[in-house]
């Protein structure tokens, strides 16, 4: 079953047109690369889904049922959550309150506990810290805390914006091998949002979006081969 | 000097109040808000309206008439960030400003309208009672003024650090769009942010109203200047900062302003104003995004 299915998606900035039909899916359970350098339309596309930004024509259906004008607000209670490029830090809240934040959508005080706990097991880091302003954590642990904290609202998609940014290569690869991690023991779908070519070693399928349009796709095997030339093309500069 | 410190001490209470509401509004949505002081203004002209004329034929003692104001402040909050606020979110900040200040100049002519411009007698729900302390003489108003705003700091601050809508509040402050992309309903915390801005306000012009005896037109938004003032140099976006730079206003008028003249602290406090804006123009608490 398609858990994201996003249909001839068309969206921008007031007049100005970024997407020009982009399709994709997402199925339950599965890691989703979505590749594409500077302004390719990455980031629009997810603010899109999510509602932050009108759709100009094209359709967003979550498990089959239209979700096209959402709010973010209803999307996160509807099992998708966001982790905006940057990270999002609520940088005046400590770490505990932000991850809070995240369970804001959540009413059964059980299921925040037990996210609360899983959450601060695969990051002991976080708990360490917890009673520490977010933005006073290095950038490393700030992408653990922004997963954390979407975590906390038991999605079950996450939409991650370019989790590499500003990361060094040790911290980037490690924030890619949460990501993994997360999918596999918690069975989260992830759509991960990248220019680095690196996040395609988890990924089940990947798409290459160009100028708001997707010029290349690939699923299993032929993952690794679209890796290879990705590497080589513009996108290598990135590695 | 003691009379003069719980006299500033007591009109920085109300400033605080003012200054508060200001806060709670700019740091939600980054609009400077010139009507909260003639929001609380107006429901008090109804509070004490009816406590002289009575309504459905019963006469409301006076101290209702500042819970009167605080209702229909509280009310006219809503109103507003409903009807004029919402349609102007995401538009340059300028637009939100002239906008604020227009419901402030409507809602003062309404007053002259309503009113008349004679100054409204406002009695003290406390009396005119007084007491003697080393030589100083402190009204019971004065010390109910103290007592009522550390009541109303301390609840504001509960409210935000120990409630989950508080806690989304402290975040939609923090970042709106991340807040939203987190599940929090940032339209119903800015509804609520002018709906306590607005009793904050009612709060505010009883307070100011029982200190000078009467309510005027305008009176509460030249107060708004002072809490203004007082937010500027706290810092726009914290709470606390609000309270602080409210604290030294209220002092400064009290204590130059008794003891040299009302002009001179007037000077004194907006030249610390421009001070701040030019050394530290995030404020002495405020975070640095207010300054960008
Ligand atoms: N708020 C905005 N207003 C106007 N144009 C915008 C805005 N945000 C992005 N754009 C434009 O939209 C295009 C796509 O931007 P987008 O942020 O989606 O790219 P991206 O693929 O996420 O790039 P990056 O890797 O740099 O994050 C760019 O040309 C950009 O200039
Ligand atoms: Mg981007």
């Amino acid at each position: 079953m398609t858990l994201l299915e996003v249909r001839d998606l068309c969206s921008g900035y007031g007049s100005l047109q970024v997407l020009f039909g982009v399709s994709l899916e997402v199925g339950e359970g599965e890691v989703v690369a979505l590749m594409g350098s500077n302004g390719a339309g990455k980031t629009t596309t997810l603010r899109t889904v999510t509602g932050l930004l009108r759709a100009m024509s094209g359709t967003v259906h979550l498990d089959g049922r239209p979700v096209t004008g959402t709010t973010p607000e209803r999307l996160v209670s509807a099992g998708v959550v966001m982790v905006p490029e940057g990270r999002g830090m609520l940088r005046d809240l400590t770490v505990a309150e932000n991850l809070a934040v995240g369970a804001y959508s959540v009413t059964d005080k059980l299921q925040v506990g037990a996210s609360l706990d899983r959450v601060y097991a695969t990051f002991p880091i976080l708990h360490e810290r917890r009673e520490q302003k977010a933005g006073t954590l290095s950038g490393g642990q700030q992408q653990m805390l922004a997963l954390g904290r979407a975590l906390m609202a038991s999605p079950r998609l996450m939409l991650v914006d370019e989790a590499s940014l500003g990361l060094s290569p040790v911290m980037t690869e490690r924030a890619f091998s949460l990501i993994a991690e997360v999918n596999r023991t918690l069975g989260v779908a992830v759509l991960i949002v990248e220019q680095n070519v690196l996040a395609l070693d988890l990924a089940d399928r990947a798409y290459v979006l160009e100028k708001g349009q997707v010029v290349a796709s690939a699923e299993g095997d032929a993952v690794r081969t679209m890796q290879g030339r990705l590497r080589t093309a513009y996108l290598g500069t990135a590695v | 000097m003691l009379s003069a410190l719980v006299l500033g001490l007591a009109y920085a209470s109300a400033y605080s109040m003012l200054a508060l509401a200001v806060v709670l509004i700019y740091s939600g949505t980054r609009v400077l808000s010139l009507a909260v002081g003639e929001i609380g203004a107006f429901g008090l002209y109804a509070g004490l309206w009816s406590h002289d004329n009575g309504l459905l034929g019963v006469r409301p003692p006076v101290f209702a008439a500042a819970l009167v104001a605080m209702l229909i402040g509280g009310v006219l909050g809503l109103v507003v960030e409903r009807l004029v606020m919402r349609p102007l979110l995401g538009r340059p900040a300028l637009d939100s400003l002239v906008a604020t200040l227009a419901v402030a100049l409507f809602l003062a002519l309404l007053e002259l309208k309503l009113y008349g411009l004679d100054p409204f007698p406002a009695p003290s729900p406390v009396g005119d009672g007084s007491v003697e302390i080393g030589g100083a003489t402190l009204t019971v108003t004065e010390m109910t003024l103290l007592g009522l705003a550390a009541v109303v700091a301390l609840g504001l601050w509960l409210f935000l650090t120990r409630t989950s809508f508080g806690l989304a509040t402290r975040a939609t402050t923090s970042d709106p769009t991340v807040a939203r992309l987190l599940g929090v309903p940032v339209n119903r915390v800015y509804v609520f942010s002018w709906g306590v801005a607005g009793l904050l306000s009612g709060a505010a012009a009883a307070l100011l109203a029982n200190l000078t005896g009467s309510l005027t037109p305008f009176s509460l938004t030249s107060a708004l200047l002072s809490a203004l003032a007082g937010a500027v140099i706290g810092g726009l976006d914290s709470l606390g900062g609000a309270v602080v730079g409210s604290l030294a206003v209220g002092l400064v008028n009290g204590i130059v302003g008794s003891r040299v003249d009302p002009t001179t602290s007037a000077g004194v406090i907006f030249v610390a104003v421009l001070v701040v804006l030019v050394v530290r123009p995030r404020g002495l608490l405020g975070s640095a995004r207010v300054a960008a």
